[in-house]
C-alpha cells in the first residue's frame, strides 16, 4: 500500500522526536562536535525548522519539530501540500461523534429540522443551531489533531477568505457541505475550482442572497429581480479585489449574469444548488468590457473561469496569502512572486503556498515571530502545546468566542480581520490569559489535559524545560524567563507556571 | 444571566463573560482595589455604528416624496396617518413606525436627525467605506489611525488611570486605533486566572512578561490591567437604571446600559464606540415590519432606555449613529436594496439641536440621484463629526483630527445647540 510506506517515516520521525525531547530538545551529537560555523547553520536550521513549523501548523510541538528535522523541510512540506497522501484513521474516530459531518442535506433537515417544518420530531437528532457547533468542533479538532496540518491552516484561510456566517436560516444546514465539499477538497487545489465550489454552494448562495436574484419581471414572490450582493463581493471580496478595476456597471452585468442560480427551497425536504432557467436573465452581458454570450448557467460558469484567471484575482489572493504565512505588511517582492506562480500555474493553490513557504523572506529573521495567532490559531496551538486530548469540542469551541472570533459567525463578508492590530485588544487579551489558565489546569470541559506532565517537566528541569516544551524553539524573553521564575519561587502551581508560559507574549506570536 | 451584577461582570456580554459563567470559575484573577479618583464628568461622546449600511430612507422616511413610494412598491414605509404610518417630523420626514419609542426625544428637543449625510467617497464596499468614516479620511486607504484616536492624541491627559475611551467590540474599531490608548473589550471583569491564592502572582507574572513590550500585545495587556481596576470598582454594586428605564435585553441594550453605569459613575468616560449590524439587508427587509423594522425598534427602545436612564446626566452626553453608506433607492427583486450612497444619521442629547431633520434635501427625481440611483450626499459625514468635535468635544483643532478637511464657523450645521 503506498499509504503505508508513505507513513512509516512520519512514524520514525515521531518515535526519533521523543528520543530528542527528553534529552532536553539538543541538538544531534554530530551538530554537537561540529566546528563553531557548522554549529551556527545547524542553529540557523534549527532556528527555520521551529519557524516552518509554527506557521505552516496550528502550533509548534518538540515532537513535530522533531518530525520535520528526520524528513527535512522540504520533505516534510511536500507530503503537507498533499494532503491526500497522509492517513489519519485516529482522526477518523474523533470526529465520528458529530453526526452532522456526514449527512447529506436531507439527512440534515431530517434530523436537525428547521422550527415548524413537517419532519418528524422522532428522528430528530437536536436543533439547527448545534450543525454549526458540530462543523466548528470538527475544525477545532483537526487543528489540533490532524496529522495533514497544512490543509488545516489553508482550509481555515479559504474559510476566512470565501466568509459565509452559519449563523441562521438555511446557511446552518449548509455549512456542512460548504466546508467538507466546497472548501476542504481545493484547499490546496486549484482556486478555479475552489471559485466554483463556493459559487454554487447553497451556503454561499443564501448568505450573500444570490438564492433570490431574478432577471426583473422573470421571478415570483420575494425573487422578483436582481440581487447585487454575491456579485459586488465576488469581485471585490473573492477574486480582484477592491481596486480589481470594475466599476459599479460591472456589479450589475454580473448580477445579471448568476441570475437563477439558486437554491431548494428548505420546505422542499432538501437543500442544494439548482439553476432556475426561468428567472435567468437571457439577454446579453459585458463585463471588464468583455462580452458573454447568453448561455444560461455557463454564463456564470465562463464568467467565474475569466475571474479566475485575472491578474487582478492572482495579485489580491497572493497578497492575502503572504500577509498570512509572512507578515501583516507583506513583502512586495514575494507578493509579485506569489502572483506569478499563480498565474503561471492556472491558479495552483499548492505551488502558490510552496513558493511562500519555500521563499527567503518567509525565513527571513524579520519575520519570526512575526505574526500574532488569531483566536482560533490560540487555542489550537494552546491545546497542540499542552498535548491535549480534544474528546468533544464544543467547549473549547466557546473558547475561541471568547476571544473576539465566534467560529463560522463572522457577520460581514470580509470574514475575521487576520493582522496583529484588529486582532489584539484588551478585552482580548483578557481572554486569552483566561484560556491559557483553563487549557493548563484542564478546566476546559470535553478535553483532557495531563497536569502532571507540568510537575515533571519542572522536576526534570525547572522552568526552562517548561519552556523548550511549550515553546520548543523559541527563545523566550528575559522578561518572560524572569516572570516564571519569580512566580515559581512565590510558589506558584506547576499548572499556573504552565498557564504562564501559555499566556506569555512569546505564545501569542507565531 | 439575569441577575449578574456590575459592569465589569457582566461587561458587555458575548465572549468571555458567558464562557466564564459556563465554566463556573469563581476566583478572579488581576482584580486590584481601585484606588479613589476625583471625578470626572465632561463631555461623552457615545457613538454608534450601524454596520452594514442602514437604510436612511426608511428609518427616516421621505413621505412627502412620491418617488419615494414609486420606487419601493412593496417595502415604502406607509405615509404618516395610517395604521403602520411613519411618525410625522416636520410635514415632510417621518421617522419609522418601529421606532416610536425615541419620538418623545424628538419631540423633547433631544433627538437630532441629519439626513443624506455620507462620504464624499463614491465607494459601495462595506469595507472601504467603513474605513474611510472611521479614518476621517475618505478615500485614503494608507491611513492608520482613526479620528477618535486623533482626536485622543490631540487632548492629551495627564491622568491616566481613567478609562477615557472604551469600544464594546471584539476588535478595536478603527475610529479609536492608533498611538492615543483606548480600551477595547467585551468581557473584562470576567477574568478568571490560577487559583485564588495565587491570584496576585498571577497578575504580577503578565505584568512583568509584558512591562517592556512596545508591541500591541505589550499596550493591550497594559490597558486590560489598568482598566481592570477601574471596573472592580465598578463591579462591587448591582447596577439598576434609574427613572424606571427598561432596557432592551439585546446586545445593544445591554451594552448601552453597560456604558449608562459607567457615565454615571464619573471615572472619566469620554468615548464610548458600539457597533450595531445586521443593517446590510439586501433581501426582505420588510416595510413598516419586518427585518429593519425589528433593527431599527431595537435602536430605538436602546436609545429611549439610555436617554431615560441618563436623565440629567444627559445633558453633557450625545449619542451619535452613523453608517458606512446608505441604500438604493429603488427596492431590488429580493425585497431588499442594494448598496447605495447617501444615509441619516440620528443625535440623542441634552445639548442637541433636536426636534428637527438638518442637511439640505437633494430629492429622489432622476437627475437628482448620485449616480442616477441613490440618495445623494449634500453634508460631508465630516461636517458633522467636526461640529460634534468642536461644539460637543470641545476640542478646536479640527485640522489635527480631520487632516485636508476645510471647516469652520459657516460649515456649522447648527445640530449642537
Amino acid at each position: 500500500m503506498l499509504l503505508r510506506t508513505l507513513v512509516r517515516p512520519l512514524l520514525l520521525g515521531l518515535g526519533l522526536g521523543l528520543g530528542l525531547t527528553a534529552s532536553g530538545a539538543a541538538p544531534p551529537d554530530d551538530a554537537r562536535a561540529a566546528a563553531p560555523a557548522e554549529r551556527a547553520l545547524d542553529a540557523e536550521e534549527e532556528a527555520r525548522i521551529a519557524h516552518l513549523a509554527s506557521r505552516a501548523t496550528f502550533g509548534a510541538t518538540p515532537e513535530l519539530i522533531a518530525e520535520i528535522r528526520a524528513q527535512g523541510r522540504a520533505r516534510w512540506l511536500a507530503r503537507q501540500l498533499a494532503p491526500e497522501t497522509i492517513a489519519d484513521p485516529e482522526l477518523a474516530r474523533r470526529l465520528a461523534i458529530y453526526p452532522a459531518l456526514g449527512m447529506d442535506s436531507s439527512e440534515l433537515l431530517a434530523g436537525y429540522p428547521l422550527q415548524g417544518s413537517a419532519a418528524d420530531s422522532t428522528t430528530a437528532v437536536g436543533r439547527p443551531a448545534r450543525v454549526p457547533l458540530e462543523v466548528a468542533s470538527e475544525i477545532l479538532t483537526r487543528a489540533v489533531h490532524a496529522r495533514a496540518q497544512l490543509a488545516e491552516v489553508m482550509s481555515d484561510f479559504w474559510l476566512n477568505h470565501f466568509n459565509v456566517d452559519a449563523g441562521d436560516g438555511p446557511a446552518r444546514h449548509a455549512i456542512v457541505a460548504y466546508v467538507r465539499d466546497a472548501i476542504r477538497p481545493h484547499a490546496l487545489g486549484r482556486f478555479a475550482d475552489l471559485l466554483r465550489a463556493t459559487a454554487e454552494s447553497p451556503a454561499m448562495l443564501y448568505y450573500l442572497d444570490n438564492y433570490l436574484s431574478s432577471a426583473p419581471g422573470r421571478g415570483r414572490g420575494r425573487a422578483r429581480g436582481l440581487n447585487e450582493n454575491y456579485a459586488r463581493e465576488l469581485m471585490e471580496l473573492h477574486t480582484l479585489g477592491v481596486d480589481g478595476g470594475y466599476t459599479q456597471a460591472d456589479v450589475v452585468e454580473v448580477a445579471r449574469v448568476f441570475t437563477g442560480w439558486t437554491i431548494t427551497p428548505p420546505r422542499s425536504g432538501a437543500l442544494e444548488h439548482v439553476f432556475v432557467a426561468a428567472r435567468h436573465d437571457g439577454g446579453e452581458k459585458t463585463v471588464l468590457g468583455r462580452r458573454i454570450a447568453p448561455a444560461g448557467k455557463d454564463e456564470g460558469l465562463e464568467l467565474l473561469d475569466v475571474l479566475a484567471r485575472e491578474p487582478a484575482t492572482a495579485s489580491f489572493v497572493a497578497r492575502k496569502l503572504v500577509s498570512r504565512f509572512v507578515a501583516d505588511v507583506p513583502p512586495e517582492a514575494l507578493v509579485a512572486r506569489a502572483r506569478d506562480v499563480f498565474l503561471d500555474s492556472d491558479g495552483d493553490v499548492a505551488r502558490v503556498v510552496a513558493a511562500i513557504l519555500g521563499s527567503s523572506e518567509f525565513y527571513a529573521a524579520a519575520s519570526r515571530r512575526a505574526k500574532v495567532k488569531s483566536p482560533l490559531e490560540l487555542i489550537a496551538s494552546a491545546l497542540r502545546a499542552a498535548r491535549a486530548d480534544v474528546r468533544l469540542a464544543p467547549r473549547a469551541v466557546r473558547l475561541v468566542a471568547a476571544l473576539g472570533q465566534p467560529m463560522l459567525r463572522a457577520e460581514a463578508p470580509t470574514g475575521w480581520p487576520e493582522t496583529a492590530d484588529a486582532v489584539v485588544t484588551a478585552g482580548g487579551m483578557a481572554a486569552r490569559f483566561d484560556a491559557a489558565w483553563l487549557v493548563a489546569s484542564d478546566g476546559v470541559p470535553g478535553v483532557r489535559v495531563d497536569v502532571a506532565r507540568w510537575a515533571r517537566l519542572l522536576g526534570d528541569g525547572g522552568t526552562e524545560a517548561l519552556l523548550a516544551d511549550l515553546l520548543p524553539g523559541v527563545p523566550p524573553s528575559s522578561a518572560t524567563r524572569a516572570a516564571l521564575d519569580e512566580a515559581r519561587a512565590g510558589g506558584a502551581t506547576p499548572a499556573l507556571l504552565a498557564a504562564l508560559v501559555l499566556a506569555s507574549p512569546e505564545f501569542q506570536q507565531q | 444571566m439575569g441577575d449578574v451584577r456590575g459592569v465589569g461582570r457582566r461587561l458587555f456580554l458575548k465572549g468571555g463573560a458567558v464562557a466564564m459563567a459556563s465554566f463556573g470559575l469563581g476566583p478572579r484573577f488581576l482584580l486590584r482595589a481601585a484606588s479613589a479618583a476625583p471625578p470626572r464628568d465632561g463631555a461623552v461622546l457615545v457613538a454608534i455604528f450601524q454596520r452594514g449600511a442602514v437604510d436612511g430612507l426608511s428609518m427616516v422616511v421621505p413621505h412627502g416624496e412620491s418617488r419615494y413610494y414609486e420606487r419601493r412598491r412593496t417595502i415604502a414605509v406607509p405615509r404618516p396617518g395610517g395604521a403602520d404610518g411613519a411618525l410625522d417630523l416636520d410635514g415632510f420626514f417621518g421617522l419609522h413606525p418601529a421606532m416610536a419609542s425615541l419620538a418623545p426625544a424628538f419631540d423633547a428637543g433631544e433627538l437630532a436627525i441629519v439626513h443624506a449625510c455620507g462620504s464624499p467617497d463614491p465607494s459601495r464596499s462595506h469595507f472601504d467605506a467603513q474605513d474611510y468614516m472611521e479614518t476621517g479620511l475618505p478615500g485614503d486607504r494608507t491611513a492608520t489611525d482613526g479620528w477618535l484616536n486623533r482626536h485622543l492624541q490631540s487632548t492629551p491627559r495627564q491622568d491616566a488611570s481613567s478609562v477615557r475611551a472604551v469600544a464594546v467590540a471584539p476588535q478595536m474599531p478603527r475610529a479609536l486605533a492608533g498611538p492615543a490608548p483606548a480600551l477595547a473589550t467585551t468581557s473584562l471583569g470576567e477574568v478568571a486566572f490560577g487559583p485564588p491564592a495565587q491570584a496576585a502572582s498571577a497578575r504580577a507574572a503578565v505584568e512583568r512578561m509584558y512591562a517592556g513590550r512596545d508591541d500591541v500585545l505589550g499596550a493591550a495587556t497594559r490597558d486590560a490591567l489598568a482598566s481592570l481596576d477601574v471596573f472592580a470598582r465598578l463591579d462591587a454594586e448591582p447596577y439598576q437604571p434609574a427613572n424606571g428605564a427598561v432596557y432592551p435585553s439585546s446586545e445593544l441594550g445591554t451594552q448601552l446600559r453597560d456604558v449608562a453605569q459607567v457615565i454615571k459613575a464619573k471615572v472619566g468616560l469620554e468615548i464610548a464606540y458600539l457597533n450595531v449590524g445586521s443593517w446590510d439587508t439586501h433581501s426582505l427587509q420588510g416595510g413598516a415590519s419586518g427585518q429593519l423594522a425589528s433593527l431599527l425598534r431595537d435602536l430605538a427602545s436602546s436609545l429611549a432606555a439610555f436617554r431615560a436612564d441618563l436623565g440629567t446626566e444627559l445633558e453633557r452626553v450625545c449619542v451619535l449613529t452613523m453608517s458606512e453608506f446608505g441604500r438604493t433607492l429603488d427596492e431590488n427583486g429580493s425585497g431588499g436594496t442594494d448598496h447605495g450612497h447617501a444615509t441619516a444619521m440620528l443625535l440623542l442629547g441634552g445639548r442637541v439641536a433636536g426636534g428637527r431633520v438638518h442637511g439640505d434635501w437633494p430629492g429622489l427625481a432622476a437627475g437628482q440621484l448620485f449616480e442616477g440611483r441613490d440618495l445623494a450626499v449634500t453634508t460631508d459625514f465630516r461636517t458633522l463629526f467636526a461640529e460634534i468635535l468642536v461644539e460637543h468635544l470641545r476640542n478646536p483643532d479640527v485640522a489635527a483630527v480631520f487632516p485636508g478637511f476645510s471647516y469652520d464657523a459657516r460649515s456649522r450645521l447648527g445640530v449642537i445647540a
